[in-house]
């Protein structure tokens, strides 16, 4: 792993258009700036991990798996929703 | 807009999502009968995959989603209503044992198509929110 030191304001760039910036260090805290293109997500790497198990998780469901969503009704009616 | 313009559409996320980054175009298709509120994403490109998802206020109506503005600019947002949200199903064992991911729901510009799993950080939300509701 590479290891910087940078201070508040410091930035590091990763490739060409990815810039880091450290906004504020206080106590064990440390808030970071990131700008990048729109294609690539920017994630908290805890929550990218959630998501990830959870979409492996989710993921291609049996054909008896799909069977037992015919069980399930929602509260509201699809006409009603405003999604 | 109505739910029912939103399904059997193509999407497409450009990035993936996270655990399948090369999966980017799927078609959104009804699921059941009419009373179903479940519609299958199945992948155009890897016919094995495939997810069921759906708008997360059939089950949690007092669910809020606030689309940050990198999210709206990526997807070419231009009103409220472009944006179609759904948010993807585990299925349990048991019917009532499924889950939906409330903290990550995906985000669809109705209009072009566009798509992407978004998080909802510092919401409180679950990624295995019990399907029979809060």
């Amino acid at each position: 792993m590479l290891v910087l030191t940078r201070r508040a304001n410091q930035s590091i760039m990763i490739g060409h258009d990815i810039v880091v910036t450290i906004l504020e260090v206080r106590g064990d805290q440390v808030r970071i700036g990131i700008r990048a293109p729109r294609e690539v997500d920017v994630h908290r790497e805890e929550v990218f991990a959630a998501l990830q198990q959870a979409n492996r998780s989710a993921a291609s469901p049996s054909k008896a798996a799909l069977e037992t969503l015919g069980a399930i009704r929602p509260k509201a009616k699809p006409e009603s929703s405003e999604a | 807009m109505t739910l029912e313009t939103a399904i059997d559409a193509e999407i497409t996320f450009a990035a993936g999502i996270p655990g399948f980054p090369n999966a980017r175009r799927f078609a959104m298709q009804a699921w059941g009968d009419d009373d179903s509120p479940f519609i299958l994403l199945e992948c155009l490109e890897d016919a094995n995959l495939a997810f069921v998802i759906a708008a997360p206020w059939l089950f949690y109506p007092d669910y809020v989603i606030d689309i940050d503005d990198a999210t709206v600019e990526k997807l070419g947002l231009r009103s409220a209503e472009d944006a179609g949200v759904y948010c993807i199903v585990t299925i349990g064992d048991e019917a009532k044992d499924s889950t939906l991911n409330l903290l990550g729901p995906i985000v669809v510009n109705r209009r072009s198509g566009s798509a992407t799993q978004v998080v909802l950080h510092d919401s409180g939300y679950e990624v295995r929110a019990p399907i029979t509701g809060a």
